[in-house]
C-alpha cells in the first residue's frame, strides 16, 4: 500500500475507534434523555423498549424545577463544589509544590499521610463528625459542607500534583531565583503555568467529586433550601417508587454545569500548554 | 532557616484540614470497632477488645466475609485492568491535538461527571432483567433470546457492576493520561526521530518514563478510589443476590444500616489496615520515592 | 496570565457573593443565634427557641418515609395548626427516604435538632430502648379523641408494654391486587387463597411473551412474605403471641420452625418463585414489585394500599382488582399489620406544645384526611363516617377484611428483639441462597430456629 493509503488507512481507523467509543460512553446519557422527554410511566416501562419518547414531553423538567426545588439544588451545589474546587487545589499547590522540590526529612513521610488519608472509608467518620459539628453549631449550613468537601479533595489534589510538579524540571524556577524572585512568586509565575493543565485536571475533579458527594449532604444538611443535587436525586427514590421520569431529567439538568465548567477549563489547558512549550 | 518556615507553612494548611475532620473523627470511629457499639441499645456499649473482628472472620453459613474480600478483589483488579487499558489507548489516540478534540474529549468525560449512586440506579435499570434496554439491544442482535436477570444472577451481578464501573472510570484515566502525554516535550521526540527511533521505541524510551511518575499515581489513587468506591454497587444490587456482590465497602454500608457500629466499624479498620499495606508494597516495589525528574 | 488570574478571582468572588450572599446570611444566624433566623427560617438546632417575653416557639418535626405528595400534606396540616397558634412554628424536615432513618437515628444521638419524628414499626424498640421517644401516655389519657380509637390503633400505642411511644398515622394492610382482566382472559376466578395465586400464576405465566404470575419480593424484606405464607399454614393458634410470631405458644422459646407445616409452606414458596414468577424478582424490592404489576409483567401482587394511588394513576379502572388477603390451609390469611406514626423525641423543650400538636396531628379530622390522602388506613373508627372514600370503592375491601377478624388474622416478626436488626441484614441473604439452590431447605430452617433459639435465650420472653 503507498504511503499515503496507510496514512489514509490510519486515519480511518482511528475516527472509526474514537466514534465507537464515543457511541459506547454517551449511549447510558442519550438514554436518560430520552427517558426524561417521556411522559408517562407506560412509556417508560414498555418492553420491548419504546426508544424515542411519542410525544416528546417536558413535564419531568417542569416538576423538578417548579414542584421540586431543583434550581436552588444547583445553586447550592455550585457553591460548595466551586469553594472545594478552589480550596483544595490553592492549599495543594501549597503543599505538592514543597513536597516536590524540598528534600526534607519528613517527605516520605508526608506523601504515605496524603495517600493514607484518602483509605479511610467514609462510614466510620460519618458519626463523630456529626457530633463535632453539631457541637460546633455547624450542621445546616453550606459552608460547613464546602469545608468538608475541600477537606475531603485536598489528599488527591496534593498527591496528583505532586505527580505534575516532578515531571517539570527544576531549572525552571532556578532560573527564576536567579533573577532575584522570591519563592512563591516564582512558583506562581513559573511554574504553575506549566502545569495548567494538571491543575485544571485537579481542580475539575475535586469540583466533580464535591458535586455528586451525597452521603454527606444528606447528613448534614436538614432544610431544604440549603440541599444539594444529589440529595434532591435521592429524594426521589421514593417507598415504592423511584420517579425515573424526573430522575432523568434531574439528572440531565445537573450535567449541564459541568459541561460548561469543563468547555471553559479546556481554554486554560491549552493556553497552559502552549505558554509551557515556548519556554520549555 | 528561612527555608524551613517556608516549607512549614506552606503545608500546614494541607495537614491541618485532614487532621480536624477526618483524623479525629476517624480514631473516635474506630474506637467502636472494640465496643460492642450498636444503636439498638445504647446504653449498652461496653469494650470487648477483639471480640467483632473475630465474628468477621467466623466460619458459618451466614457469614458472607470472606466471599465478600474475594469480590473486592475482583472488583479492583477487573475494573482497574480495563479501565487502565481503555484509557491509556484513548489517550495514545487523543495526544495529537486535532479540530474537535477538545469537544470530544469534553463528551467522553461524562461517565465520570455523575454521581456513584446515579451511576448504579442508571445501570441497574439498564440491566433490568425484563424491561431493560441491555437485554433488549442483545436480543435485537440476536445474541440471546430471552431477557435475562443479569442482577439477579449470582453468576453475572458482580460482573454487570463491573460493567457499570469500568464504563465510569476510564474517562480518568484517558484525561490524567492525555495531560501527561501533552506535557513531554517535543523535543524530545524529536531529537529520537533524527536518531532514526521506531514509534515502540519511542514509546518504550520517551514516553513511559516521562509519564511514569503520574502513571504509577493515577494506578495507586485508583486502586484506593475503586477500593472505595460502594455506592455503584449499593444501588445496583444492594450486594445481592444472596450477597453475592458485596465489597467489603459495600458489605460496611450494610453493616451501618443494620446499627452495628461496632462491626462495621471494625470492618472500616480492616480496609484502611489492608490499604495501607498495599500501598507500602507497591509504593516499594516501583521504586517510586526513588523517581526524581 | 494576568487575565487568567483575575477571571478565576473574579468568579470565586461572584460566587461567593452571589450564591453565599443569601445562604450566609442565614447560616451565620443559623450558627450563632438560632433564636431569631430560626423561627422564620428554620436553621439549624431550632428545637429550642425562648424568648424573655414568652412564646414564639418551634418545633421541629422529621419525617422518615418521606414523599413530595405526603410533605406537601404535612404541611397543610401544620399551617392550619399555625393559624390557631400564632406563637408556634413548625418546622418540617423531610431527609430523602432511603437515609431518612440514618439521619434520624443521629439526631437521636446527638439529642437535638427535633421535636416529633416520625417512628416506624422497625424502628420503635431501638428508639424507645435507647430513651430517645418519650412515653405520652399522660397525654393521651387526657385527649378527648381517644374513645375512637380502633383497636389497632390501641395495640400499636401500647406495642412496647413499658409505655406509649407513639401515636400511629396509619396502618399497612397488605391486600392482594389482580389483574382482573387477565384473569377473564383465561376464564379464571378470583384468587381467594395461595393455592389459587399458584394455580393462576401457573395458567399465565409465559416468559416469551414476558408474562408472569406473580410479582415476587426476593429482594429486601422478602422474609415477610414468607412469614406470612408460613402463618397462613398453620394458623394463628400455634403462635405464642401476634407480636412474636416466631415462637410457639408455651414453648419456652421454641421456634415456629421446626413445625413439618413451615417446611411444607417454605417448599410452597420456593414453587412460587421458580414457577410463576420473572427470574429477576430474586432481588426484586418494593418498587420492583409495584412495577412490575404496573407495567404488565405480572398478574397479581400483595401490598400497602398505598398502591392504590399508583393503580388508579398508572392504569385503567377495568384492568385491575383488589381483593382480600390470601388465605392458607388453616383456613386463615395472616399478614402483619404495619405501622408508622408519630413520637416525641425525650429531650424537646416544649413537651406540652409539642404533645398537643402531635395529638392535633392525629385526631380524627386531620388523621382520616392524611391517611385518604396518603392511601393508609385510618386510626379512628369514624373515619368512614367521616369520608366515603373509606367506605365505599377500593378501600372498602379493608374496612371489609377489618369485619372479619378470625379469618384475616394480624400477626407479625419479633421487632421488640436487638437481635432483630442484625436478622433484618442477614436473612434475606439466606432466603436468596436457598431459592438460588445454594442451601437446602433444612440448612435454611435450622439456621432460623438457631438464631431465634438463641436470641430468646439471650433476652428472653419480651412479649
Amino acid at each position: 500500500m503507498t504511503y499515503k493509503g496507510k496514512k489514509r488507512l490510519k486515519l480511518l481507523l482511528k475516527i472509526m475507534v474514537l466514534a465507537c467509543f464515543l457511541g459506547l460512553t454517551m449511549f447510558p446519557f442519550v438514554w436518560m434523555l430520552l427517558t426524561s422527554l417521556k411522559g408517562t410511566q407506560g412509556e417508560i416501562y414498555a418492553f420491548p423498549v419504546k426508544y424515542l419518547p411519542d410525544p416528546v414531553s417536558m413535564v419531568n423538567y417542569v416538576a423538578m424545577l417548579w414542584k421540586g426545588n431543583f434550581g436552588r439544588y444547583m445553586v447550592n451545589s455550585l457553591f460548595t463544589s466551586a469553594i472545594a474546587g478552589f480550596g483544595a487545589v490553592f492549599i495543594a499547590i501549597l503543599a505538592s509544590y514543597v513536597i516536590s522540590r524540598f528534600h526534607f526529612r519528613f517527605k516520605n513521610v508526608l506523601l504515605l499521610f496524603f495517600l493514607v488519608t484518602q483509605m479511610i472509608p467514609m462510614f466510620i467518620m460519618l458519626a463523630p463528625l456529626y457530633q463535632l459539628l453539631a457541637k460546633a453549631k455547624m450542621l445546616n449550613d453550606l459552608r460547613s459542607l464546602a469545608m468538608l468537601y475541600t477537606n475531603m479533595m485536598i489528599p488527591f489534589s496534593v498527591v496528583t500534583l505532586c505527580g505534575f510538579f516532578d515531571s517539570v524540571p527544576k531549572s525552571l524556577e532556578e532560573a527564576a531565583w536567579i533573577d532575584g524572585c522570591g519563592y512563591v512568586s516564582a512558583l506562581f509565575r513559573v511554574v504553575v503555568p506549566v502545569i495548567m493543565p494538571g491543575i485544571a485536571a485537579t481542580f475539575i475533579f475535586a469540583f466533580i467529586n464535591s458535586w455528586n458527594e451525597l452521603f454527606m449532604a444528606v447528613m448534614f444538611i436538614d432544610v431544604d433550601k440549603f440541599k444539594t443535587i444529589p440529595v434532591g436525586l435521592n429524594g426521589l427514590i421514593l417507598k415504592y417508587d423511584i420517579k425515573w421520569g424526573e430522575m432523568a431529567a434531574g439528572t440531565i439538568m445537573s450535567l449541564v454545569p459541568t459541561m460548561c465548567l469543563f468547555a471553559f477549563a479546556q481554554k486554560y489547558m491549552v493556553e497552559g500548554l502552549t505558554a509551557g512549550s515556548v519556554k520549555g | 532557616m528561612r527555608r524551613n518556615r517556608f516549607i512549614f507553612f506552606m503545608i500546614l494548611p494541607a495537614i491541618l484540614f485532614p487532621i480536624i475532620f477526618t483524623y479525629y473523627p476517624m480514631v473516635k470511629g474506630a474506637m467502636m470497632a472494640f465496643q460492642s457499639y450498636n444503636l439498638m441499645n445504647v446504653k449498652n456499649i461496653k469494650w470487648i477488645g477483639l471480640d467483632n473482628f473475630r465474628k468477621l472472620f467466623a466460619q458459618n453459613t451466614s457469614n458472607n466475609f470472606y466471599t465478600t474480600m474475594f469480590n473486592t478483589v475482583k472488583w479492583v483488579g477487573i475494573s482497574l485492568s480495563a479501565q487502565f487499558l481503555v484509557g491509556f489507548s484513548m489517550a495514545l489516540i487523543l495526544k495529537k491535538k486535532f479540530k474537535g478534540s477538545s469537544l470530544y474529549q469534553g463528551l467522553i468525560f461524562f461517565p465520570w461527571a455523575v454521581s456513584g449512586f446515579i451511576i448504579g440506579i442508571m445501570w441497574r435499570w439498564m440491566f433490568n432483567g425484563t424491561s431493560g434496554v441491555i437485554n433488549d439491544i442483545l436480543m435485537k442482535m440476536h445474541l440471546i433470546s430471552q431477557p435475562v436477570g443479569w442482577l439477579a444472577s449470582k453468576n453475572t451481578a458482580l460482573y454487570s457492576c463491573i460493567a457499570a464501573n469500568i464504563w465510569y472510570g476510564i474517562p480518568f484515566f484517558t484525561i490524567m493520561i492525555t495531560a501527561a502525554l501533552r506535557g513531554v516535550s517535543q523535543d524530545l521526540y524529536e531529537a529520537a526521530d533524527v536518531d532514526g527511533a521506531s514509534p515502540v521505541q519511542k514509546f518504550i524510551h520517551i514516553t513511559v518514563p516521562c509519564i511514569r511518575s503520574v502513571l504509577l499515581l493515577t494506578v495507586l489513587l485508583r486502586v484506593i478510589w475503586i477500593f472505595n468506591f460502594p455506592d455503584l454497587i449499593y444501588s445496583m444490587t444492594q450486594g445481592g443476590p444472596a450477597g453475592s456482590s458485596h465489597i467489603i465497602t459495600s458489605y460496611m454500608m450494610q453493616l451501618v444500616q443494620s446499627l452495628d457500629y461496632g462491626l462495621a466499624s471494625a470492618v472500616g479498620v480492616l480496609c484502611i489496615l489492608f490499604l495501607a499495606m498495599f500501598a507500602a508494597i507497591y509504593l516499594a516495589a516501583t521504586k517510586y520515592t526513588d523517581t526524581e525528574v | 496570565m494576568k487575565k487568567r488570574q483575575w477571571t478565576a478571582l473574579l468568579l470565586t468572588a461572584v460566587m461567593l457573593a452571589g450564591c453565599g450572599g443569601g445562604n450566609t446570611a442565614t447560616g451565620t444566624s443559623g450558627a450563632s443565634d438560632g433564636t431569631t433566623a430560626a423561627a422564620s427560617e428554620g436553621a439549624a438546632d431550632t428545637s429550642a427557641e425562648v424568648k424573655a417575653d414568652g412564646e414564639a416557639i418551634t418545633i421541629t418535626l422529621v419525617e422518615s418515609l418521606t414523599s413530595p405528595e405526603r410533605t406537601a400534606v404535612l404541611r397543610e396540616i401544620a399551617d392550619k395548626y399555625q393559624a390557631e397558634h400564632p406563637n408556634i412554628t413548625i418546622d418540617i424536615i423531610s431527609p430523602p427516604l432511603e437515609n431518612a432513618d440514618a439521619k434520624i437515628t443521629q439526631m437521636l444521638m446527638n439529642q437535638s435538632g427535633a421535636d416529633i419524628v416520625e417512628v416506624r414499626d422497625s424502628t420503635v424498640t431501638q428508639y424507645a430502648t435507647n430513651d430517645w421517644i418519650a412515653d405520652l401516655q399522660q397525654y393521651i389519657d387526657g385527649w378527648e379523641e381517644k374513645g375512637t380509637l380502633t383497636e389497632s390503633a390501641d395495640e400499636v400505642i401500647h406495642y412496647l408494654s413499658d409505655g406509649a411511644y407513639l401515636i400511629p398515622y396509619g396502618f399497612y394492610q397488605r391486600g392482594l391486587f389482580y389483574r382482573i382482566d387477565w384473569f377473564t382472559e383465561k376464564g379464571l376466578d378470583q384468587p381467594e387463597t395461595w393455592q389459587d395465586i399458584y394455580d393462576a400464576g401457573m395458567a399465565i405465566t409465559d416468559p416469551s411473551s414476558s408474562r408472569y404470575g406473580y410479582s415476587f419480593r426476593g429482594g429486601t424484606s422478602g422474609y415477610q412474605y414468607a412469614d406470612t405464607v408460613y402463618w397462613s399454614w398453620i394458623g394463628m393458634d400455634q403462635l405464642a403471641h401476634p407480636n412474636a410470631a416466631y415462637f410457639l405458644k408455651d414453648g419456652n422459646g421454641a421456634t415456629i420452625f421446626t413445625l413439618p407445616e413451615v417446611k411444607e409452606a417454605l417448599h410452597f414458596y420456593k414453587d412460587l418463585f421458580k414457577n410463576t414468577c420473572p427470574l429477576d424478582s430474586i432481588a426484586w424490592g418494593f418498587s420492583e414489585m409495584v412495577q412490575g404489576f404496573v407495567g404488565g409483567t405480572t398478574a397479581m401482587l400483595i401490598q400497602d394500599p398505598e398502591v392504590i394511588a399508583t393503580c388508579s394513576a398508572d392504569m385503567q379502572d377495568d384492568q385491575w382488582a383488589l381483593v382480600p388477603f390470601p388465605k392458607g390451609p388453616s383456613g386463615q390469611a395472616v399478614s402483619p399489620n404495619g405501622f408508622a406514626g408519630w413520637g416525641m423525641t425525650s429531650f424537646t423543650a416544649h413537651p406540652e406544645e409539642t404533645a398537643d400538636f402531635l395529638l392535633f396531628l392525629s385526631n380524627a379530622d386531620n388523621n382520616t384526611y392524611f391517611a385518604k390522602s396518603y392511601s393508609t388506613i385510618p386510626i379512628h373508627s369514624t373515619a368512614a363516617e367521616k369520608d366515603v372514600y373509606f367506605s365505599e370503592g377500593r378501600f372498602a375491601m379493608y374496612m371489609q377484611m377489618a369485619e372479619d377478624p378470625d379469618v384475616y388474622c394480624h400477626a407479625a416478626y419479633p421487632q421488640m428483639y436487638e437481635a432483630f436488626a442484625t436478622y433484618k441484614t442477614e436473612v434475606d441473604m439466606m432466603y436468596q441462597k436457598y431459592l438460588t439452590d445454594e442451601i437446602s431447605d433444612d440448612d435454611l430452617l435450622q439456621w432460623l430456629d438457631e438464631f431465634w433459639t438463641q436470641a430468646y435465650q439471650n433476652e428472653g420472653q419480651k412479649w
